[in-house]
This record gives C-alpha cells, structure tokens and sequence, in this order.
C-alpha cells in the first residue's frame, strides 16, 4: 500500500495503455456537406497573449437563393468590455470578478483585412450587427456585405487577416498562469444560411449570447500554429506537421474533416498520456498532479465510445484529446468541441466520487448531440444538453452500476440517472418553464431544466416504450440526421415513427401528446395510492344479545367488497400500470389511462389486499414523488428501525464527543 | 505511559456502574430526537413500499423525494436541536464532574458518586468547562480561519492545488493537536481542582503547569487512547460496511454492537481520565482504589 501511494505521487504520467496509432484525419468520403471550409495560419506571441492570423474559408451557398452578405461569429469579441451583450449587467461570469479584472485581462478580435478571391476588399464595408438585442455595443456578429450576390451552388473564398488579443479565461476562452492557453470560440466563423420555421432563407448567426454556445456550419479545418517550442499543443483533429524553428518556436499543423468546430490549447506542462480504441487515438493531455486520474479518464472514453458506437452510431472521426486543465485554468475544463473534449479534476478526488468519469463521458457524449447532430444550441438547447445527459445516465450506469454510477463512497450511493430526476424534481417549482426555447431566455435553474428534466422526460419515454423502441429511436434519428441541423419536430417525427412501427397505435396516433406535455408544455406528474379500505354498507357490526349474553359480531352479508383509491395529484396525464398484490400471493396488473383526478378500484372482499403499486417499474421516471405511488397494509418495518437505530447511534456519539470538549 | 495505559484501561473497566450511568442518560436524551425522526417517517412513507429498498442499501431517491415532500416535518426537529444542544452541553458539566468525581473514589460506590459528585462541583466545572470551550472555539479559529481565508486566496492562483492541500494538512494537524493538549490541559485541570481542593482559577494554572510540564506525553497518552478507541470504532464500520444491516436479524445485532460501542465510548472516558490521574497525579493512592 505503501510503496502503491508512493508510486503514485512520485511518477509522472506514465501511459500504461497502448500507444495511440499514427492518426488519419482524411476521410475516404465526404460525410456532411461541408458548406465553411477554414485554412488558418497564425502566430501566437504567450508574452503578449497576441494572436496574429491568416484566415481562408471558403463556403459553399448550398441554398437555392443567392446570397449577398455573409455573417459571421467574433465570439472574442464578447470579452471585450462590460457592454457586449454576453457581459452587460453582469458583475462575475464563471467566479471571474469583471469590476477588478485589469486592462489586460480583457480579449478582443480585429479584423485588419478581408478580400474576396474575386480580388475585392471588403475591409471597408464590414459592420457589425446585433440580430438579437440591438445592443449597438456588441461586436459579436460582423456583417459582410459581398460586391455581388453569390449565387447557388457558387463558392464563396475570403481571405482575412486577423489580430487577437486573448482575454483571461472567461467562458472557457482565454490564458492562465504559466502560459496556459484555451482557444475556443476563438476564430472568425461563418453562421448558418438557413431556412427559417416560415421557410424564409437567410442568416442564423445570433449575438454570443449567456446560455448560448454552438450553431455552425459543417467543414474542414487546416489549423496551422506557431508558437514558443515551451509549449505543449493539442488540438481537434490530427496532428499532421510538427516543425521546430530556429527562432524558438515551433509550427504545427492539424487537419480535421467533416465538423463544426475547433479548439485548441497549449501549456508548458502538460504530460501526454497516449492510448488507443479501435481505431481512434485517445491523447490525454494533463498535469502531473492529476497523473493519478489518467486511467479513469481514459477508461470513461473508452466505454462512452463503445456505448455510443453499440447504441447510436458509430464514431467516424480517428482522434479523441482529452485536456484536463491545471487548478488555474479550470474556467477553461467542462467543455466539448469537436475531438476535443476538457475536463476538470482536482487532485487525490477518490474513486467512489466518479464526477471526474461522468465528465469525460458527458463531454463526450457531446460529440454526437452537438457535433455530429448538429442542432441549433442556441435556439433549442435541450437538443443537446438535454440528450447529451441522458445519454450519460445510460452509459454511466451501465459502465459503473445503476445506483451506484455517480458516488458509491462509504455507503453513500448516487447513480446519474436518479441524480437527474432528482435535480429536475428537486426544482422548487418543477414547471418553471417549457424546455423548447431559446438558451438566452432562461434566466433560472438551467441546468435543472435544460440538462435533468430533458434526461428525465427521455427516461420516461424509454419506460413507457422500451429499451429496444428507445434504442431504435435514437439511431434512427442519429442514422437520419448526422451532419445535418436537427430541430426538435425532427427528433419528434422520428419518435412518433419508430413508436409506431414497433407499438403500431397503442399509444395513440403518434406521442405529440407526451411531447406537447413535456417539451413545449410543463406539465408535472404525480400519481398516488391515496388509500385501501373497505366499501359498502351492507352489514351487521357491534354488541348483540343480552346482558351477560352480549357477544361482539362483524357479519358481513358478502356484498362489501375492497376499495382502492388512487389519485392523479399532477396536471400531466399519461398511461400508468397499476399492481395489486394480495395476502395469498395473488397479482393482478391493471391499466389506467391516467386521466381522471380520482380512480377507484373494487376487488371482491376475498380478495384481500396486501399492497397496491402504481407504475411499479417505474417506468414513468418523471413522477414527482415515488413514494406514494404505492401503499402496502403489511409494512415492512426494518427500514426504519435500520434508521431509527443509526440515528439513535449518531446522536449518542455525537453528544458524548460534544460532552468532552466541555 | 504505558503503564499508565494499561492502568487506565484495567481500572477504568471497574468503573462500569457509572459508565452504565451516563449510557442511560445519553440513550434517554438521544431517544427523544430518535422517536421523533422514527415517528415523522412512518407517519409519512411508513406504509409505502419503497421504503423497502432502504433495508438493503442507501437509496438516494427514496430519501431525496421524502425530504422534498415531508422535509417540513422536520424542521421542527431541527429546531429543537438548537436547545437540544445548549441544554446538553451544561447537561455535561454534570456529568463530567460526576465521572470525575468517581474516577477518584473507589468504585463500588459509583451508584452514589456520581450523582453526589455531579451535585458538588457542577459549579466549578460550569466555570471551567465554559474557559475550556472558548479556549477550543477561540485556538480553533486563531488556526482555521486564516488558512482558510489563505486556501480560498490562493484558490486557482497556484500552478497546482497542491499548496492549498499542504495548508490545509497542516492546519488540520495543528487543530488536532493543539486540540489534544487543550483536552490533557482540561483533565489535568479538573483532576487538580478534586486532588488538590483550590480555586477554578488556581487549578486551570496548575493543571496548565501539569501539561507544560509533560508537554509531550500527556497528548501522547491521549492519543493511545483514541488510538485504542478508533480501532475498536473502524473495525465496527468495516463490519458494517460488508454485511450491511439487511435483515432483521442483522439489523438487531448491529443494534446491540452499536449501543455497545456507545457503553465503551464511556468507558474509554473513564479510563482516560483514570489514566491521567494516576500519571499526573498520586499514582501510590490510586493503586489502593
């Protein structure tokens, strides 16, 4: 044990897995339509946190209609003073106090040129525009107005050149001590020319946004870094030029395919940690002091590829980077980009707490719902989190054992899924808003609605229609929207179709009317066991005779029968399957459609009722509180005399410790 | 000090009677908070049958959708806590004075002792307990507090979080040891005001003399103790922990092993005090006991 903790904190981060394969980022086909292509040089000064660069994209008008301006992200540019839309009346963002921050903490981006190939500078026209809120203040969105109109199918390439100031770390984005370097949301990005809900064409490009993250267009990227030869580089995609140069830098170079992102990061001490799944390279870049975690890490990625590949669809992409961020850049951990993923540890964090392999398979799971489904995050965030969370659950528990998959520390255990239902359920006030809607309108509890309730509502779809019909849902809506931009009513269409061809209309026509609860309504489910008892009046019961002959009778006539009262104390309304068990073993399960306020349920008096249960497979996750959804009339008691005498326990221990101290 | 230890648990044990004392009125006091807690949950999910899955393990949801709907039930509980605890405390001068008093006496006489002792010097004791709780809760946060405030400065502003997790070693190893020679200075303080028959004030001055004088070993001692304690308690936890209290019977047996542990909880307090008396003070008197 001794000489295991010593190991421990004296290596560094030795990979014991197999070295990952030499990586191939090209594809043999085309796998999205691979509208904003980027071809990007530049130059990274760490003394200054400056960033000089080289831009080319080149992008595809795949619409019918003719284009004839080009909008496009400066997401930096949100970090550039308290008046962007992203930081106006906010005092903090993510535990960074904004009034004390000094002058070189803040970041911006500059456009110093931008020139079409077909030889016109566009430098002069450019403006920005603010879509959203009007916020004349905000640089976030630039509009690009085109010499003329780019016509169908016709490409569009525009060369910029570009300075950077990085900010410090703020949203992800950003520098830390040490020259550590997040760069994401860092580049000039096209938005999405679309077709809107009314089937007007034209620009999806929103303001940087609180609450919103991604919304972009399918490519390639060739991202080409020169930086100080101290630091240690990773990125999305392949490594494909690594070159040291005489002035001390180095330049590397990294190819990715078919995505809507790119991210990188940098930092002196990072070690590289190298293991491999199938055919995907799995790089691990982390800090010595979180060397102890690789194995973990590692091991999370590898079961959420084998799950994602088995249940949703395969992974296409050959590499995975992970990067833990030190203590100090921990603003820059928690995220996904494509191939990239950042997690968040802290050093000597124990087994039996997993949130560290919950991470890495959640920011994984990312690389599906997000980078692969590509829906709009912004407009309807519950696409992505939301999916991404369940998800989670699923392969968290499968991984690490229901119940038991987030924490299983001295006899504490929590599994990921019940942890979201109980967050979602947990809510104050658990119909706080309607998950369908734009991430920048919800101003409270997020995470509980966006993330958990969405968890929650697929959970209780998988009750009610099966793991297979889940399964089958899922790849099929993966199967029929990867690199595409989903929308909620695809994911719905796709339910209600596949619910159809395994349950034909045992449902009804389609499930519109669990998603209109759930999705766009917000209807709370609770169902309960309100009581058993006896019913009817035909019958003799007292004292009967005569003075010392008085003798106590219950004559039943045999027309009483048993009773059981069950209530829908919620306003959502959904099939239940109710258990009635009875003293001599007897069950009978019985189906309601879980529409009246009150249900009764008449037995014949023989048949005496033990216990009564709603939903006792719990299939119907989103039930509010579980413990009345059942009733038994032989309790058993040891649980709480298991409690009473811990806590009987506790309290002696507690008051004798207080005791010595006095 | 060894011998001492051994003295300590040898002639500790004799003083069953007021271990058995103070077992009885620790277990009535925890039983008015216990029936409480037993009553509000099977007034609430008593008859519902996920209360059965708490019997095999922890279950995070049965417990997390009881405090959501019955957790008001037991605010109430909560806040009799607050004088619970205050009432408890000067409850323990009591009983420390009691055990004190016992421990100096021979032990067949315990019955009488302890409730004459705890009548006799419960006053002195309320004067010195009160001087050794501020000590605790003062000293505590002269340490806690500025590595605390330090931990939370230089919170993401180290390369690693390794500094702030030597602070806070540290700081915790001070507390405790700070906290053991506060408590060998709080038993030599109160063995000295029986043996010796002076003032509060004097016997805090004596009693701090006594622990300068054997600095090092008298928290030594009290840390073979809690040694010897903490074994007895892991091993209790372990067992536990791989057979689970499952069943009735097991959950019966646990009972009994817990409520024993508590018996010799109090004991072990005996016999440190025991232990220190015949270190510190008239170790020739204490063998004719």
């Amino acid at each position: 044990m001794i000489i295991r903790i010593l190991i421990v904190l004296l290596s560094t981060c030795l990979a014991d897995g197999l070295l990952s394969q030499e990586c191939n980022p090209y594809f043999d086909k085309a796998y999205s339509p691979r509208i904003a292509n980027y071809d990007i040089k530049l130059s990274l000064d760490h003394e200054s946190k400056m960033v000089d660069a080289t831009q080319q994209l080149k992008w595809i008008n795949s619409s019918p209609v003719a284009v004839d301006e080009i909008r496009m992200y400066l997401y930096v540019n949100a970090f550039k003073n308290t008046k962007s839309s992203y930081l106006r009346d906010s005092n903090s963002r993510f535990g960074n106090d904004l009034s004390s921050k000094p002058a070189e903490g803040w970041g911006w981006v500059d456009i110093l040129s931008m020139k079409e190939q077909r030889g016109q500078d566009l430098t002069d026209k450019l403006h920005f525009v603010q879509p959203d809120d009007g916020n004349k203040d905000d640089q976030t969105v630039l509009n690009i107005p085109l010499s003329t109109p780019l016509m169908a199918g016709d490409t569009l390439v525009l060369n910029l050149d570009w300075k950077m100031k990085m900010p410090e770390t703020i949203s992800r984005c950003g520098y830390s001590k040490a020259d550590f370097f997040m760069f994401s949301h860092w580049f000039p990005q096209a938005g999405v020319f679309e077709q809107d809900r009314a089937g007007e064409w034209g620009w999806n490009c929103h303001q940087f946004l609180q609450g919103t993250e991604f919304y972009s267009d399918f490519g390639n990227y060739d991202v080409e870094i020169t930086a100080s030869q101290h630091l240690v580089i990773g990125g999305s995609g392949c490594k494909i030029k690594e070159e040291k140069n005489d002035d001390g830098t180095q330049t590397i170079a990294f190819h990715i395919e078919d995505v809507i992102d790119f991210a990188w990061a940098a930092y002196p001490f990072f070690d590289i940690v190298e293991d491999q799944w199938e055919h995907v390279s799995i790089k691990l870049m982390i800090t010595e002091e979180h060397c102890m975690f690789g194995d973990r890490l590692i091991s999370a990625a590898k079961s959420s590829l084998a799950w994602l590949d088995e249940h949703i669809g395969p992974y296409p992409y050959t590499t995975l980077t992970i990067m833990d961020p030190p203590l100090h850049g921990l603003r820059s951990g928690f995220m996904e980009y494509p191939t990239f993923i950042t997690g968040g540890s802290f050093a000597y964090f124990p087994e039996g707490v997993r949130t560290l392999e919950g991470l890495i398979v959640h920011e994984f799971c990312h690389q599906y719902y997000m980078g692969m489904l590509a829906s709009n995050e912004k407009e309807e965030p519950w696409l992505d989190e939301g999916f991404v969370t369940y998800v989670e659950g699923r392969i968290m528990d499968a991984t690490y054992g229901e119940k038991k998959s987030l924490f299983d520390i001295f006899g504490y255990q929590l599994g990921k899924r019940e942890m979201s239902r109980v967050e979602y359920t947990g809510l104050r006030d658990p119909a706080v808003g309607t998950l369908s809607r734009p991430g920048w309108e919800i101003k409270q509890d997020y995470k509980e609605l966006i993330y958990r309730k969405t968890a929650t509502v697929l959970e209780t779809l998988r009750g009610m229609v099966g793991d297979l019909v889940m399964n089958d849902i899922m790849k099929t809506y993966f199967e029929r929207f990867k690199f595409k931009h989903p929308r909620g009513e695809d994911f719905i269409a796709t339910a209600n179709e596949v619910v159809s061809k395994h349950h034909g209309d045992k449902f009804g026509d389609n499930l519109d009317w669990f998603f209109e609860q759930t999705v766009y309504g917000t209807a709370i489910c609770d169902y309960a066991v309100s009581g058993v008892y006896f019913s009817g009046d035909n019958g003799e019961y007292g004292m009967f005779g005569d003075s010392s002959q008085k003798e106590y009778k219950a004559i039943d006539n045999g027309e009483r029968m048993i009773r059981v009262r069950v209530e829908r104390l919620g306003d959502m309304i959904i099939p239940v399957d109710v258990k009635f068990v009875t003293f001599e073993g007897e069950e009978i399960i019985k189906q309601w459609d879980g529409k009246a306020k009150v249900k009764y349920f008449d037995f014949e008096k023989s048949q005496r009722m033990r216990s009564v249960h709603i939903d006792p497979e719990q299939k119907i996750y989103m039930d509010i509180d579980l413990n009345n959804n059942s009733i038994t009339v032989d309790p058993e008691r040891s649980a709480l005399y298991k409690y009473g005498a811990k806590a009987l326990y506790w309290v002696q221990n507690a008051l004798h410790t207080v005791g010595m101290f006095i | 000090m060894i011998r001492a230890l051994t003295y300590g648990i040898k002639n500790g044990i004799k003083h069953w009677r007021a271990g058995l004392i103070v077992y009885a009125i620790l277990l009535s006091l925890a039983l008015t908070i216990g029936i409480q807690v037993f009553q509000v949950l099977e007034a609430s999910i008593g008859n519902s049958l996920e209360l059965e899955k708490l019997v095999k393990q922890y279950d995070h949801t049965v417990i997390q959708d009881f405090l959501k709907v019955h957790g008001a039930s037991l605010s109430p509980l909560f806040g009799q806590l607050r004088w619970y605890i205050l009432v408890y405390l000067i409850f323990s001068v009591f009983i420390n004075a009691g055990l004190f008093h016992v421990i100096t006496n021979k032990p067949k006489e315990d019955w009488t002792n302890f409730w004459r002792g705890g009548a006799r010097y419960f006053y002195p004791f309320l004067k010195i307990g009160f001087f050794f709780l501020l000590m605790f809760s003062f000293w505590t946060g002269i340490i806690a507090l500025p590595a605390s405030i330090y931990i939370g400065k230089i919170f993401g502003k180290t390369l690693t979080e390794m500094p702030m997790y030597y602070v806070g070693i540290i700081a915790i190893i001070l507390i405790l040891m700070y906290w053991m020679v506060l408590m060998s200075w709080s038993i030599n303080t109160k063995l000295s005001y029986l043996q010796n028959d002076t003032g509060v004030w004097s016997s805090i001055k004596y009693g701090f003399k006594l622990t300068m004088k054997s600095f090092v070993s008298s928290p030594r001692l009290l840390f073979l103790f809690i040694l010897f304690q903490l074994i007895i308690v892991v091993a209790h936890l372990s067992i536990e922990g791989v057979l689970g209290m499952t069943s009735g019977l097991l959950i019966a047996i646990f009972f009994i092993t817990q409520q024993l542990l508590v018996f010799f909880r109090i004991l072990w307090r005996i016999m440190v005090y025991k232990g220190f008396n015949h270190y510190n003070f008239d170790p020739i008197s204490e063998n004719i006991l």
